[in-house]
């Protein structure tokens, strides 16, 4: 009896080793990208803080173990005459121009479309939404960090474009 | 009542006590359910695996399962978006107590495992971790050498962040006992 009560002490040792993880889960949550503040000639920018827009991050931003996953999905809509190229960047920081937000060090890219027919649209679902995500490491640590931060969109010269675009998250949180 | 738990030892017991070395081969299959996991759904799962008991109380085994789990889904602003679950593959090895020999009758089991946990999904890079696992199982072994299996655990994957991932796994499967040593 004690030497089962040893060999059940010794499988159960490693998982208490690894820190007590099970009070851990995973969510998911997501915030709508709506309201862009346009500016003329290609660029449209929106602030975010994802404790405002999101209770789920809210409850949990303090206990947050790691970010699994982010990503955009919705639909871009190409509503010029000739084709468009949309760019989305991140920033810490307010610009009023393409060129400063385009300006290395100023900003990161986190998405890249491809090219976009007139009058066509690209839906992006979750399930090929990472494959359009860049620098997802910047993006990770913009939600482990305060969760406040300026999004920019910027579109190829001459084009415009609709935005109906969701950001999801993917945490894990526990104590 | 407690006139009964002899005869039920008894029972479980049974196979135990008449093998002194047991050998067996199995192939499972079952469900995989993630817990508080919401960037995945309850998938499906098979497994093979190789058993032996060099006693009747203690059992090691080796297995191998391809796992997937379901598609996760989320609605934002009326419009459901659809993610990948992706496939999970585990090789690794398991630790029976209790009733672990091949005799015929009933046997029920403790278990606590180790494993290789890798779980690809589609644009992202291979999650590839350690894997625990520990719960419990019973095999019913015929007269033809044949077990009915039928397991339940709980996995846990440490992602290294001070988090884990985990699961519920219920297999069900047959095995086939080489009756080495069975008396």
């Amino acid at each position: 009896m004690k030497r089962n009560l040893l060999i059940a002490g010794a499988l159960l040792l490693p998982i208490i080793i690894a820190g007590c993880v099970l009070t851990t889960g995973t969510k998911v949550f997501s915030i709508e990208l709506s309201g862009w503040t346009n500016i003329p000639s290609q660029m449209q920018w929106r602030y975010i803080d994802v404790a405002d827009e999101s209770s789920d991050y809210d409850d949990n931003k303090d206990k947050i173990k790691s970010v699994d996953e982010v990503v955009l999905v919705g639909d871009i809509i190409n509503t010029s005459a000739g084709d468009a190229h949309s760019t989305i960047y991140i920033s810490d920081n307010l610009y009023s121009t393409a060129s400063q937000v385009e300006t290395a060090g100023n900003s990161t890219v986190v998405f890249e479309s491809p090219t976009i027919t007139a009058g066509d649209s690209l839906h992006i679902n979750w399930s090929d939404a990472l494959a359009h995500i860049q620098n997802l490491p910047e993006l990770k640590n913009q939600l482990l960090g305060d969760g406040q931060f300026y999004v920019y969109s910027i579109q190829s010269n001459g084009s415009s474009v609709r935005y109906n675009l969701s950001m999801l998250i993917t945490i894990t949180a526990g104590s | 009542m407690k006139k009964f738990i002899p005869v039920i030892l008894v029972l479980v017991l049974a196979g135990s006590a008449h093998a002194i070395m047991d050998i067996s081969a199995g192939i499972y299959g079952g469900i995989n359910a993630p817990i508080i996991q919401e960037n995945v759904k309850t998938g499906t799962g098979f497994g093979f695996k190789a058993k032996i008991a060099p006693i009747p109380l203690v059992a090691g085994a080796l297995f191998y399962e391809a796992r997937k789990f379901g598609d996760p889904k989320q609605t934002v602003g009326g419009i459901t978006y659809t993610g990948k679950g992706g496939t999970v593959n585990v090789f690794g090895l398991e630790a029976l107590l209790g009733s672990t020999g091949g005799g015929i009758g009933p046997h029920f089991y403790a278990m606590g495992g180790i494993s290789s946990f890798k779980w690809k999904r589609s644009n992202q890079p291979t999650f590839s971790k350690t894997g625990y696992n520990f719960g419990a199982g019973l095999e019913i072994v015929l007269p033809v050498g044949i077990g009915v299996e039928g397991q339940a655990k709980f996995e846990m994957v440490p992602n290294g962040s001070g988090a884990s991932y985990k699961s519920g796994l219920v297999f069900v499967g047959l095995n086939y006992h080489l009756g080495l040593g069975v008396m």
